[in-house]
Parts: C-alpha cells; structure tokens; sequence
C-alpha cells in the first residue's frame, strides 16, 4: 500500500510563511558552543569527536525509549491496550522473521564501520594509497 | 512538566515531553558519573599515576601540577574527563532548546511590570574581561550575553542548568547555597537584624531570595555584571513572592554608599572573578559595611592533598573556571586583612553539611569555605 509522503511545514507566526523548522527565519538564536578552547582527552581527536557522539546517542535512545513508555501508559490508561500485552507478546513465525530481517539490517548498519575496513583490506580494485588515486586522474 | 523535584515557577520555560527526559537523563547520567565512576580516579592515581610518577622522577608528586602530569595520561581518567566534560555541554544543550522554543514568549514574561522588588540596568557597563574572555563554566554567552533585546536567556538557562548540575542538591528553589550561608550566619551571629543588605554576583538571585525570607524587613539587594541574569532574576523574584532590588554592577566598584550595609554576603563568587579583581572586591566590601557589619564569603574548597587539589582544579582546565587554579592553597583571610579587615575579626572556616554521594565531589570529604570578617 503505498503511503503518500507528508511534508512537515512549520509556519512562521509572525509573517505567516511556511518555513522549514529553524531555517531562515529572523528568530534569535542561543549559541550552542561555549567561548574557550576545549581540550582533546585522546591522542587521536577523532576519538573525542566519537565519545561526543556515543554520548549524545545514549542520551537519543534515553529519550526515545521515555517517549515509548509514555505512549504504552497512555495507550493502557485508555483501554487500547494493557501494558502486560506488550510484554506477554508473542511473535508468531511471519512477525518473528520480519523482526530476524530488520534487527539483522540494523546490526549490519551500526557495524558497517567494521566491515569497511575489511573491504579496503580486501578489495583487488582498491587504490593502494590516495597519490594512487590522484595518479588516475592527472594523466 | 518540569523536572522531577525542581520548583515550576512562572519565569520558568515549560518542558516538553522529550526536553524534560532528555534533561532527566543529563541528570542521571551526571549523578553517574559522579557516583560511579569519578571515585574510581583516586585508584587510578593510587595504582598507576603516582608510581609512574615516583618510577620517573624518582620523588612522590609535590603538588597538583606533578599530578596532572601523570594524571593526564592515564586511559581511566581521561576517559572520565572526556565523559564528565560532555556531559557538562549536553547538560547546556538541553536546556538551551526550551528556552530557544518559547525565547519570545519568556522574554515578553519576564520584561512585564513585575509586583514587587527592582531593577536598575546600566548598558554602558564596561564587562570585565574575566568574565568575557571564555564562557564560564561552558554556559554558551555566559551570564552576560543577550541574544535579543531585553533577553532573559541566560538567566532561563542557568536557573534550570544549576538543577541539573547540582543534581538537585541546590533545592528545589536552587537556594540551598543561600540556605547553607544564612545558617551559618544565624549560628556565628544569633543576634543580628541585619537592615539593609547586599549580594554581589547575584546572578538570578536563587541564593538571595533565602536571605529575603528570612529578614523580610531588611532591604535586600543584589547586584551582577550580566543584564540578562538580573532580567530574568526579577521576574523570578516576583514569581516566588520574593522583593530584592536588583541592579546591574561591578562588585569591584558599586554606586553604594560608603557604610550603608549592614550585611555583604557572595555565594561562590570569588574564583570567577581574577587576581586584581578579588582583593578590589574585599575592599569594596570594606567600604560598603558598618562598623559591625559582616562579610561573607561561600566558596568552594580547592582540596588539601595534591591529588585533591588536582580534581578540584578538573573545573579550571574543563570547565573554564579559569581563575579558580590561582584560588590553590591560597588562604583568603589574610587577603581580607589587606583590604582593611581586622585580621583578630577575620577568618575561614570550613562548614561542613550532610550530601549524597550522586552529587558532583571532586574531594574525599566535603566541606564549603566562609570567609568571615566583621568590620
């Protein structure tokens, strides 16, 4: 059944137009980042940049399971479902194979890091190095 | 919705349903650190830091900066640090998005007519560059930057972030510090009405409004170098039926008169100011109060131990408490003494209350420091 896609719009009150959420409108904005130096914990900077994001997932995925359970209360508080529905939920063998597929999908993406470094290590078309490559298309 | 335990108070942003878990989980994660990792830096430092130090330089580390040193390079308390300081920017980040969502609606609160208490602006206020040079304590703009006109924000965000960062320990109201610095006063001077008194560095006010309640026939003032702090201190005032006269000014040099207060009091003011300014506000103090009138100090400790000192100083180069690393082992009595207190009236104490241990510690024990003097 194809859905059709629903744009989200946002309207600016005070001029009435349509904007896209935060862009172009004259709207302050806070600052995000803090005046001074941040220091680098690791030898390689590109692990603090990886720790700032490990961090901000957790606090995502916090959020988000917060709002799930919230939706499960209210779902129960007015009779569409009981919480013990969702944790008596059986799979059946279709639902239990959909699941394999997607949860098989997702560790493939979350793990992919791992895999391209393999491929790099593998491929027999890969450029050795990147003077390689400039090579290719200089002449 | 507000966060669990924190006051709702009118100049408050409200929280949406995800702001107000996600700044739930800064809390939790924060408490954590504290409680669950942070302690395990001193066995690190026991273990591995300390011997490799002796192992190289054929001596124990001296003092904080021998400790840091090795410290430093130590996989534990790096990966704590790394972890300690982003939770430090989440925790800004997530209180900046309700402010930023309802910024107009906050500051159009916030600048009416307010019921009670004042508030005296100066825009041609020169900013100290100790507090412009770096955003203290990672707050984006600090206490000072407005990012409209008449803006409360930063005022918005340090009420709600002050919560966080003190997981819950500065009260629901955030006036614990005032609570603790008005307990003492009450113990050491059981017979003062004090008449007229004076915060520098207020900021929103949270530790003066205590003070307020307490006297409610003293003419309470406070006064801070940030306008958007004061803006929105004085709509918050009036929405917890509080009556302080707030003006924007330099604790360093005020417009007060000479022996007008009965009582100067600052809570933790000192280690953001700068080693010119702190000694020209001793002074200022001096001139401000009565013969009789009291000063007082709340600051926190800078530990006794090198490895001590050393955690206490992870705010100095992680948190732009920049100033706070020359506050090391530095008795502010005699400080006080050349600013004109009588050295036999003046001293420091260590004034210890019950904490949990989910609450940030950088030392074994915790005590606060008061710096009292009479004039």
């Amino acid at each position: 059944m194809a859905t059709k896609l629903k744009k989200t719009t946002h309207r600016d009150p005070s001029t009435n137009k349509i904007t896209a959420p935060g862009a172009g409108t004259n709207k302050p904005r806070i600052a995000r980042v803090a005046k001074g130096k941040r220091p680098q914990y690791f030898s390689d900077p590109a692990i603090d940049k990886l720790l700032w994001m490990t961090v901000s997932l957790m606090e995502e995925l916090s959020v988000t399971r917060d709002r799930l359970d919230t939706v499960e209360r209210l779902l129960e508080r007015k009779k569409t479902l009981r919480r013990s529905d969702v944790e008596n939920f059986a799979p059946d063998a279709v639902v239990a194979a959909e699941r394999d597929c997607r949860r098989a999908a997702f560790i493939e993406r979350v793990m992919r890091v791992v895999q391209a470094e393999l491929e790099e290590m593998s491929r027999e078309d890969m450029p050795r190095s990147s003077e390689e490559v400039v090579a290719a298309v200089a002449s | 919705m507000a966060l669990a335990g924190f006051k709702r108070h009118a100049a408050l942003p409200r929280l949406n349903h995800d702001e107000q878990v996600r700044q739930a989980f800064v809390r939790q994660f924060r408490g954590h650190l504290s409680a669950r990792v942070m302690p395990g830096n001193y066995r690190a430092y026991e273990q591995r830091a300390a011997p490799r130090f002796l192992a190289t330089a054929g001596r124990p580390p001296r003092d904080h900066r021998d400790v840091r040193k090795v410290m430093e390079q130590d996989a534990y308390y790096q990966f704590w640090s790394a972890l300690q300081r982003r939770s430090q920017e989440l925790m800004w980040e997530a209180v900046i998005d309700p402010v930023e969502r309802q910024h107009d609606a906050l500051n159009a609160h916030a600048n009416r007519k307010q019921r009670r208490g004042s508030l005296r602006l100066n825009p041609d206020l020169p900013l100290p560059r100790y507090q412009t040079a770096v955003d203290i304590h990672l707050q984006p703009g600090g206490y000072h930057s407005d990012f409209s006109a008449d803006d409360v924000a930063a005022g918005a965000l340090y009420d709600q972030a002050l919560y966080i960062y003190s997981n819950g320990a500065t009260g629901p109201c955030n006036d614990a510090m005032g609570v603790l610095l008005l307990t003492f006063y009450r113990e050491n001077f059981p017979l003062a009405r004090p008449s007229r008194l004076l915060e520098m560095g207020c900021g929103i006010g949270n530790s003066l409004l205590p003070w307020a309640a307490a006297f409610p026939d003293c003419e309470t003032h406070g006064i801070d170098i940030g306008a958007p702090v004061l803006r929105y201190g004085h709509a918050r005032a009036a929405a917890l039926d509080a009556t302080v006269q707030l003006t924007q000014q330099n604790a360093e040099r005020t417009d007060f008169a000479a022996g007008s207060f009965d009582l100067v009091v600052s809570h933790l003011l000192l280690h953001e100011t700068s080693r010119r300014a702190m000694p020209r506000i001793m002074a200022e103090c001096q001139r401000l109060l009565r013969p009789g009138g009291v000063m007082l100090h709340l600051e926190i400790p800078r530990g006794d131990t090198p490895v001590e000192q050393f955690f206490y100083n992870w705010e100095v180069f992680n948190n732009n408490e920049t100033f706070a690393q020359f506050l090391t082992g530095v008795d502010l009595a005699p400080l006080a003494v050349v600013a004109g207190f009588d050295a036999s009236r003046t001293r420091v104490v260590r004034y210890a209350r019950p904490r949990n241990s989910d609450q940030p510690l950088y030392g074994e024990t915790f005590f606060w420091n008061v710096l009292v003097a009479t004039r």
